[in-house]
């Protein structure tokens, strides 16, 4: 019998109530298997420790349940603050909960909006300065533009120029 | 005083006898609702509980069955109610922990624990070991088991507490004992 099988039958095995072959088998197992045997032993130990604990008599006892008796008999008052222990105050707690949650959902709203405005105003004032600039200083970046606009414009005049020149 | 006896005096508002039936019975529930709670204090607290809805209710009492496995029947009930009510309370107390103020950390009495016998922590772990693996088991498995292996009742009377059938018990005690095995290899295997 394989060690997976033995352990769901040391209880059985420990009260006799196995059949005779499943007995022997695990009998056979448990005096060769050290880790089985031990296993055993452990759950044995904690099986009959947790039978054996009783608690004795308790010669107070009836006292007791009488004094409850006549605590639970006392009306109104207590009734009404064991309600709100057991009732308003779990229920009290999970609406201050839900209203917070209110609370800071619609603060968060807010303050994320006026925070995405001015960002989106920031953004526009840039991209409208960008706007603005942006022709005049591509074109004095491109270099190459600007000579050959230069460069036209000269050849241009000259052009005219002479015209002008063969006119008069 | 008979069983009989103690039954029709209750209904008759006799304090004798419903001292009588405390003082005869408390023994028998004190030790069944430990078998679930695990706690001295807490199975005596549970107890009187049950000895007050067993007086309130004596009218329900018919007389079919022995007057033992009626009162365990309320036992196994209210022990089990007190424990779902427990959990209910350990999410709120959670919370409470979480929100108080560092001093009155639960975790800084461990060290109180040093004063305890290694020999005597030793047998709290194991019987700790079993109480776990019996806490996991389903409702009806657990009940089964605990008052069948436990509190050693027959079949026959574990039946008549939990209202079901004598085979059903076979099976459900077969089934808890194979589980509890297995939870309990496990976490030996663990350690």
């Amino acid at each position: 019998m394989k060690c997976k099988k033995v352990h769901t039958r040391l209880l059985s095995f420990y009260e006799g109530t196995l059949p005779q072959g499943e007995m022997e088998q695990v009998k056979r197992h448990l005096d060769q298997c050290e880790t089985c045997r031990q296993l055993y032993h452990q759950i044995l130990a904690s099986w009959k420790m947790a039978g054996e604990e009783r608690i004795p008599y308790q010669p107070f006892f009836y006292t007791r349940v009488r004094q409850r008796m006549a605590n639970q008999s006392r009306p109104a008052g207590s009734r009404v603050r064991h309600l709100a222990r057991t009732a308003i105050q779990p229920a009290l707690f999970f609406v201050v909960l839900g209203l917070g949650i209110t609370i800071g959902i619609q603060l968060g709203k807010g303050i994320g909006s006026q925070q995405t405005a001015q960002v989106e105003n920031q953004q526009n004032e840039y991209l409208e300065a960008y706007a603005e600039n942006q022709f005049w200083n591509g074109f004095q970046l491109e270099s190459l533009e600007q000579e050959l606009f230069f460069a036209d414009t000269t050849s241009l005049t000259r052009s005219l120029n002479k015209q002008e020149d063969s006119h008069e | 005083m008979r069983d009989e006896q103690i039954i029709q005096g209750i209904r008759n508002g006799e304090e004798a006898a419903f001292k009588e039936l405390v003082d005869k019975y408390q023994e028998l529930v004190i030790n069944v609702c430990n078998r679930f709670l695990h706690n001295k204090d807490d199975a005596l607290d549970v107890s009187q509980d049950v000895f007050i809805k067993a007086y309130h209710s004596i009218d329900r009492f018919r007389g079919q069955s022995r007057i033992s496995t009626w009162l365990y029947r309320i036992a196994v009930n209210e022990s089990l109610n007190y424990l779902r009510d427990r959990k209910r309370k350990n999410i709120f107390s959670s919370l409470d922990v979480l929100f108080s103020n560092p001093g009155s950390d639960p975790l800084e009495k461990v060290e109180d624990n040093d004063d305890i016998a290694p020999a005597k922590m030793e047998r709290q772990e194991q019987k700790d070991l079993l109480y776990r693996a019996i806490e996991s088991l389903p409702k009806k498995q657990r009940v089964a088991l605990t008052l069948n292996k436990l509190e050693e009742l027959p079949y026959k009377e574990v039946a008549e507490i939990m209202d079901i059938t004598v085979s059903e018990t076979g099976v459900l005690i077969n089934r808890a004992k194979k589980a509890l095995q297995k939870k309990m290899v496990a976490e030996l295997k663990k350690n």
